[in-house]
């Protein structure tokens, strides 16, 4: 009897930890989630789709299974999404000679290669690899140029500065330098786009030149127009700002007081279709293109059908006067420029404003991803989309209806349970 | 008889002051975490708009309450399962239970279906108030739903953990004991041991902490399955020794 009772455990054990072990061996899984946050980003099954050739990883791990499991985990979705790719662990305690000539600098590092382009991952994470892959996904040149001495924003942390720009675009493989072009004869070689961020004085010549000289070359120019548009050569005269700055009744939809708000919500194809929601454009002036044989017009951003370009005063009650030549919208806010000619024609981005890209007004609606598709449109990377903001950082409700859930679910709810509790105590006693 | 034995459970879960105070209990350290966690996230929200933050209130808010509401699972389970059988063997009823002619297997299906309904209205009550975030933040529902789905897994798998813990003892407090010595140790085993080490498998966070992140996986179905049935079959052979022995 004994033997028999201790057989039923063995055998129940026994069975209990096989159907485990093969539960974790053979195993399939199902993301439910709306982003796919246990898939591969959309940016890095962009990057890997977008590799000129195969993807070769080394990872110079000590022979450790635990930190080698670990690496081959995180790795595992990006090898199932692109299946040509290579993984070698070298162990740099073992062959210090390999080591040395990769250059490795602490173990755990990862060397990502693909044709001839390189990059190293020091501290494997998603988002280190994800921004390593854009980098490797990357075409030719990756410096995005922020111009100065004009009066442009910088790249600083004020709210009138672009640091949180600059941080979005370099955490997706750009780098971005700033530059006076008063001391430039000559933009550098692997300059993807040149940024212009909304300059008080106008460009004296040299500084026309060396940007019309650049767009000839074929560049790619990202123009944030307070007063001032951008040198197009002959084609200057084609582009305009009409008077007054937009003023749109649809920015009260999405709680914004101030009416010099211009509310963009549909995108050209050109910037890809991750844009779902809508941007905001601060003070924008309305623009006008007479259309020109030397460039084509890729897209535009335009305003609602509630603007108006207003030409007064921007306080108290406002309306349109259509006698001071004030015109209902919607307006264009942004035009998106491509030269007709060339191998690698120029493309230009205008945007009016002071400055979408701020960081005040950065994370205003969708104008991160406007930023940042715009520029990958620029420097010739449209195919890369940018990760997906979380869809699920605003709160909507009212104080007043979030004050009265809590008090409901933190007090009335519990208080009705007791309560309820205590009434049934009391009737099982009463005789 | 597996449905009149269940409601039996139920009824006698619903007639004891444990389970409101559970209930009223359980729900209000949800709500508070709830609505404390999310006074935190509104403030820090622009700036996570601000740089394209791919976690939002689903992450930062509802996922951690859930995590929670599985610790106040774990720890008012034992208090609802200690009664169902240490407590009979205790009070002398379970005498009657053996003599009666019902299989053990009809008798133990019965308590824990019992005593998961017993658990059922807390994993309910916190999971609308987790729902009517929604109201304000557009959570991913498809991931909620999971969760919720995740808690009443989980609640099913407690109920059938601990009611083989209870069968142990004739004593309701040691039961509780040993139940929650259990529970306790498979909540932190994953924190004892590596990411790759093969006692990881037996831990319950690893099993849950997928679910909650919308990732369903054959292996922590298989995990809750076969640990329960594990259980469900000790529980059985045990009433039947016991049976044996009367």
């Amino acid at each position: 009897m004994t033997i028999r009772r201790w057989l039923f455990y063995a055998l129940l054990l026994t069975a209990l930890v096989l159907s485990l072990r093969v539960a974790e061996r053979h195993t399939w899984q199902v993301d439910v989630t709306a982003n796919r946050i246990n898939s591969v980003s959309a940016a890095a099954a962009h990057a890997l789709d977008s590799l000129p050739a195969s993807l070769e990883i080394d990872v110079y791990v000590p022979d450790l299974a635990v930190q080698r499991a670990e690496i081959d985990r995180l790795l595992a979705p990006y090898r199932a999404h692109h299946t040509d790719t290579r993984l070698r662990f070298i162990d740099p305690v073992a062959r210090p000679d390999l080591a040395r000539a990769a250059g490795v600098d602490r173990h755990g590092e990862l060397h990502l290669r693909s044709g001839e382009r390189e990059e190293i991952v020091g501290r494997p994470s998603t988002a280190a690899i994800d921004a390593a892959l854009n980098r490797l996904a990357l075409s030719g040149e990756r410096w995005i140029v922020a111009l100065r001495g004009h009066g442009e924003a910088e790249p600083d942390a004020s709210p009138n500065g672009i640091g949180r720009y600059v941080e979005a675009v370099e955490a997706r493989g750009y780098r971005v330098v700033s530059l006076d072009p008063r001391q430039l004869e000559r933009f550098p070689d692997n300059t993807a786009l040149v940024l212009v961020a909304a300059p008080t004085q106008a460009y004296e010549t040299h500084s026309q030149a060396l940007l019309a000289a650049y767009l000839d070359a074929g560049g790619a120019l990202l123009w944030l127009a307070a007063d001032t548009l951008p040198p197009l050569g002959d084609a200057s005269s084609a582009l305009g700002l009409l008077p007054g700055y937009v003023v749109d009744a649809a920015a009260a939809r999405y709680g914004l007081d101030a009416p010099d708000n211009a509310i963009v919500d549909t995108y050209p194809d050109a910037l890809g279709s991750a844009l779902a929601s809508h941007s905001v454009i601060h003070r924008a002036r309305p623009l006008h293109w007479d259309g020109d044989d030397g460039w084509r017009l890729a897209g535009t951003l335009a305003s609602s059908a509630q603007s108006w370009n207003e030409t007064g005063e921007l306080r108290g009650r406002i309306a349109r006067d259509p006698e001071s030549g004030e015109r209902s919208g919607p307006h264009d806010v942004g035009l998106l420029l491509q030269r007709v000619d060339g191998d690698r024609p120029a493309r230009v981005a205008v945007v009016t404003g002071t400055g979408f890209i701020a960081n005040g007004q950065l994370g205003l609606g969708a104008n991160l991803g406007l930023a940042v598709a715009l520029t990958n449109w620029l420097s010739g990377n449209d195919r890369l989309a940018a990760p997906e903001p979380a869809p699920d950082l605003e709160l909507t409700w009212s104080p007043q209806t979030g004050a009265a859930l809590a008090i409901l679910s933190i007090a009335i709810l519990p208080a009705a349970y007791l309560a309820a509790g205590l009434w049934r105590r009391a009737r099982r006693r009463r005789p | 008889m597996i449905a009149r034995i269940a409601r039996h459970e139920w009824h006698r879960q619903r007639a004891g002051l444990t389970f409101w105070l559970l209930l009223a209990a359980g729900q209000m350290t949800v709500a508070w975490l709830a609505f404390a966690q999310l006074e935190a996230f509104a403030d820090i929200a622009p700036r996570l708009k601000a740089g394209g933050a791919t976690l939002g209130a689903t992450d930062l808010v509802v996922m951690p309450t859930f995590n929670s509401l599985l610790l106040v699972l774990l720890l008012g389970t034992p208090l609802l399962a200690m009664g169902s059988i240490a407590g009979e063997a205790h009070s002398g009823r379970l005498a009657l239970w053996l003599a009666s002619p019902l299989s053990a297997s009809r008798i133990i299906v019965g308590k824990v279906l019992g005593l998961w309904l017993g658990l059922l209205p807390l994993v309910a009550s916190a999971s609308v108030t987790l729902a009517a975030l929604g109201i304000g933040v557009a959570l991913d529902p498809a991931r909620l739903a999971l969760a919720v789905a995740a808690m009443l897994i989980v609640s099913l798998w407690l109920a059938a953990v601990t009611v083989w813990l209870s069968s142990l003892f004739d004593r309701p407090a040691a039961a509780l004991t040993a139940s929650y010595a259990v529970l306790l140790f498979l909540w932190l085993l994953d924190t004892f041991s590596g990411d790759a080490t093969s006692w990881r498998t037996w831990a319950l966070l690893p099993h849950v902490q997928p679910m909650l992140r919308g990732l369903l996986r054959a292996q922590d179905l298989t995990y809750f399955a076969a640990t329960a049935l594990t259980a469900l079959l000790l529980t059985m052979r045990g009433l039947d020794r016991r049976r044996g022995r009367a």
